[in-house]
């Protein structure tokens, strides 16, 4: 097993650059998940350290061993990297049986018959594979053929595990279920992982560590826990959950509305920010509801039952915010609601 | 009014019936009818002989043998260069993907001619080495199977080299990286993964090359004939136009049914092939495949690509085209020998080229546009109406064009041979049995545009017509037939450009006066007028380049080459 370190990667299509600067370390044993929207970049990362594409500037290393390097002329190919890869498609070669499929890596290294049914033989265990050896792909179903994919990338013992988008074809029951025996994978092999996925919820759920990606830029990197409850910026805020924007400005200890300036909400911005128009970030499940007593009055413009709750969108000063109510709770469209809000982050 | 438009919709499929019949069917019942009648008695007698005789056991393992040999020679040749543009870095790559698919623009027949002028016995590459090594003895003879071969590799490797190419840039990439990140290198993974992969869509662009190398007739005449050296094609040609023995058209038929056979067999495994989609590795995205980084390699086989397209296309057209500008064959192409009497003789001396060429682009006209209004109609059957028996319509139509010409010439030989009742007029030995041959040839590539284009208009717009009153024919001649007048058009050009260069089907049906381009290039060269033969030749191939460009621009670069 390894650490994977990026220093600095930057890749240029063109003019324009697919990922730039991105620098993270990866530790050993570690699951990391690059999250973003489609097209920021993260699929490009990835193939940098699978070695699929050379990083135009910057180092990427895996263990000791520097496998980019564009300055010092270092370029260590894809099959010379050691790590294992599942791809989107899932790759499955359809013109060998299962066993071949995963026995592939294998008999590249000239590995002996005899091991290589043993090898074969766990990393089908591993994937409850074993009685599906002597198919072909055609007869198998998506998380199936997946399965194949992930115990071939497997059976080498790779340093590395990279996964683009695995879940991403399976259908919802499946992709949760493959959750779960991804993270269990991880704890059986010891294997570092690095992750791709635009799904927030997939990244929480699985990630030791998030990097979120916007436009080829690293916006933030932590753990799932501090991604949510303390983004760096509004598009982490923006795009993990769900979260009310509110415009205003600081006066005195408290917050001011910019739609109804007679709105002050009792949190005072970090002195640190020093701009004077200001955003808060306010989750949903901050927000309490109250038919008689709260920091603010609103009305309730548009209700959504969901069954563990109800979602409101409610109306004060100018501003729509999304909250969430008990699901016992009913308030009906029209009516007055009291707010509390109980924490915010500002941005600015 | 019902009634009357459920009539005229019944009326155009009685006439599709008809006209198919009369153009496919009772031609082709023709000749198996008469391979089974010997001394005008029911009787295999025919099929006896056909496959008794020595000599025509002999045609038929010339056939397989050059078909198959030319067929490995395609294959590799076109799956290694497909290869080489789909996968690796080599310089020029959007120059060569043109460039290799060229040699489709040049008649095969014309190709042997040229290799003729290369590598005959005082071809222009024999006499330069002979000068050259000062050796008595020409370098080598092109005359024979080898050279028929090579001809025909030449000319078919293109249709793998397409099918392939294709296939390799539709391919999958992650497949192929899955491969690399499980350790090999990328030859190997060319060899575990890619190569086994094309295989179904290698195996059925040879099958291809095979049909079409065992159906062609000049490439074996031209480069066959003076050694004795006889296939299938040839020998059948021989039987009808030599033979003087009772009985020998009935044997010609029996023995085209057996090339009907071997071809057919090739066709079903094509379909095969291309039908087996357990493969079915298309991604929906196009990626950047991986490439190979050729290094220094790049260098000699950027080389070894030059001199293939040179051999393949340039050599055989500056060849023709020395032969036709110098004043008498054999003379070295020196500014001395140099002479444009050679065209002036076929353009205004020889009243047979001149007719030649009047009843070819006459023949093309005509056939292209008769094909494309029956096709019309017999598209429309075929992708619009419900109606039984279209599918059989479409078999029907595209048979003339998969069959070899050959089979089909002789098919019409004797369904045209005796005078039509009533009327008492004979189509053989008119031109008329040339225009129908070809109208049954070609209908396919007519039928397949029309189709293509009909399924695009969506029946709605025929319905609102319907709606406001219109007949069904009023309906077709209103709405349907403008919306797919591009598509007509296309299908125009395609029938046009291949009427033009044919020669198989010529070379049985034409007689004195009722001449084509074709049989008069081929006929000039066979008694020893090689400067008006190439002469001639150059003036087709460069009407084939005008109608190409033509088709082109119509189709904006979706058809033609
Ligand atoms: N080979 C390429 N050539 C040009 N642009 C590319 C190429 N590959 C990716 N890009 C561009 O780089 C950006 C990032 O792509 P990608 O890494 O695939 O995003 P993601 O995986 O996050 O959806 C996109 O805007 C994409 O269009
Ligand atoms: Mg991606």
């Amino acid at each position: 097993m390894a650490t994977v370190t990026l220093e600095q990667i930057s890749k240029a299509f063109g003019a324009t650059f697919a990922v730039k600067d991105f620098s993270a370390t990866i530790a050993d044993g570690e699951f990391v998940t690059f999250l973003g929207p489609s097209g920021c970049g993260k699929t490009t990362c990835l193939r940098m350290v699978a070695g699929f594409i050379d990083p135009t500037r910057g180092r990427v290393s895996i263990g000791a061993r520097v496998v980019s390097d564009p300055e010092r002329k270092i370029a260590v190919p894809p099959e010379e990297r050691g790590v294992g890869m599942v791809f989107q498609s899932y790759a499955v070669w359809p013109h060998m049986t299962v066993f071949a499929n995963v026995a592939y890596p294998l008999k590249i290294k000239s590995v002996s018959k005899e091991e290589q049914r043993q090898r074969v033989g766990r990393a089908l265990e591993l994937m409850k594979m074993s009685d599906l050896a002597d198919r072909f792909p055609h007869q198998l179903s998506g998380g199936q053929q997946q399965r194949v994919a992930l115990a071939r990338a497997l059976v080498m013992n790779p340093q590395v595990l990279l996964l683009d988008e695995p879940l991403s074809n399976l259908d919802a029951k499946l992709r949760e279920e493959m959750r779960l025996e991804l993270k269990q994978l991880q704890k059986q092999t010891g294997v570092t992982i690095i992750f791709v996925t635009h799904d927030q919820m997939e990244a929480m759920v699985m990630a030791d560590r998030i990097v979120v990606m916007n436009a080829g830029i690293i916006q933030q990197i932590g753990a799932p826990r501090e991604i949510y409850l303390k983004p760096a910026n509004r598009f982490v805020g923006e795009f993990i959950g769900v979260a009310n924007f509110l415009s205003g400005r600081r006066r005195g200890d408290g917050f001011a509305l910019a739609a109804s300036p007679q709105i002050v909400l009792p949190f005072q911005p970090p002195a640190a920010l020093t701009s004077d128009a200001l955003v808060m970030m306010v989750r949903p499940q901050d927000i309490a509801l109250h038919p008689s007593q709260g920091q603010l009055a609103a009305q309730v413009a548009q209700k959504m039952f969901v069954g563990d709750a109800t979602e409101y969108f409610v109306s004060v000063g100018g501003e729509t915010l999304r909250v969430r109510g008990a699901p016992r709770e009913d308030y009906a469209v029209g009516a007055t609601v009291h707010l509390t809000i109980s924490a915010g982050q500002f941005f600015q | 009014m019902k009634r009357l438009r459920l009539n005229s919709g019944q009326a155009t499929l009685a006439f599709a019936v008809l006209v198919l019949t009369i153009l496919v069917v009772y031609p082709l019942a023709q000749l198996v009818y008469q391979s089974i009648q010997y001394n005008q008695q029911w009787s295999l007698q025919s099929y006896l002989a056909a496959m008794t005789s020595e000599s025509n056991l002999l045609a038929l393992r010339h056939s397989l043998e050059v078909s198959l040999a030319a067929m490995l020679g395609s294959t590799v040749l076109g799956t290694f260069l497909a290869w080489l543009i789909a996968r690796t870095d080599l310089p020029g790559r959007n120059f060569f993907r043109t460039a290799f698919v060229l040699p489709f623009l040049i008649p095969p027949f014309i190709g042997a001619l040229a290799w003729l002028q290369i590598l005959g016995p005082v071809g222009y590459l024999n006499k330069f080495l002979m000068t050259l090594t000062g050796a008595s003895e020409p370098f080598w003879n092109i005359y024979g199977p080898a050279g028929i071969v090579l001809v025909m590799m030449l000319h078919e490797y293109p249709t793998v080299f397409i099918s392939v190419l294709g296939g390799l840039e539709r391919m999958n990439p992650e497949l192929e990286e899955a491969a690399q990140i499980s350790g090999g290198r990328i030859f190997r993974v060319m060899r575990d993964v890619t190569l086994p992969l094309m295989m179904p869509t290698i195996a059925a662009g040879a099958l291809l090359v095979f049909i079409t190398d065992i159906a062609n007739f000049g490439v074996p005449a031209i480069l066959g004939f003076s050694e004795n050296y006889y296939v299938l094609t040839t020998q059948i040609y021989n039987v009808i136009t030599r033979s003087t023995q009772p009985n020998s058209l009935n044997i010609a038929a029996a023995m085209s049914i057996l090339l009907a056979l071997v071809s057919g067999l090739g066709i079903f495994l094509q379909r095969f092939y291309l039908s087996n989609k357990e493969f079915a590795v298309i991604s929906g995205k196009s990626m950047q495949p991986n490439v190979v980084k050729l290094g220094a390699h790049r260098y000699w086989l950027f080389a070894l690509a030059l001199t293939l397209f040179v051999i393949a296309t340039v050599a055989p057209l500056v060849a023709i085209l020395l032969t036709a500008l110098v004043r008498a064959y054999g003379l070295p192409p020196l500014p001395e020998n140099l002479t444009l009497q050679n065209f002036y003789d076929v353009l205004m001396l020889n009243q047979s080229s001149r007719r030649g060429i009047v009843n070819s682009l006459g023949l093309a006209v005509t056939a292209a546009t008769i094909i494309s209004l029956l096709s019309a109609f017999i598209a429309y059957i075929i992708v619009k109406t419900k109606m039984r028996g279209r599918a059989l319509l479409d078999f029907i139509s595209n048979a003339p064009y998969t069959l070899p010409g050959t089979v089909v010439a002789l098919a019409m030989i004797l369904a045209w041979l005796k005078p039509l009742p009533l009327i008492d007029f004979r189509l053989y030995n008119t031109i008329w049995i040339l225009l129908v041959a070809y109208v049954a040839r070609y209908l396919a590539f007519g039928v397949r545009t029309a189709a293509g284009s009909l399924a695009q208009v969506h029946s709605s717009l025929e319905e609102a017509a319907r709606i406001s009153g219109a007949g069904w024919l009023q309906s077709f001649r209103d709405i349907v037939i403008p919306l797919i007048r591009p598509g007509l058009f296309a299908g125009w050009f395609l029938v046009f450009i291949p009427c033009l260069r044919e020669l198989t089907i010529s070379a049985l049906l034409w007689s004195t006066r009722n001449e084509t381009i074709g049989v008069v290039v081929f006929n000039l060269q066979q008694s020893g007028n090689t400067s008006a033969s190439a002469a001639l030749a150059v003036i087709m191939i460069a009407v084939l380049l005008i109608a190409n460009l033509i088709t082109r621009r119509l189709t904006g670069g979706k058809l033609g080459y």
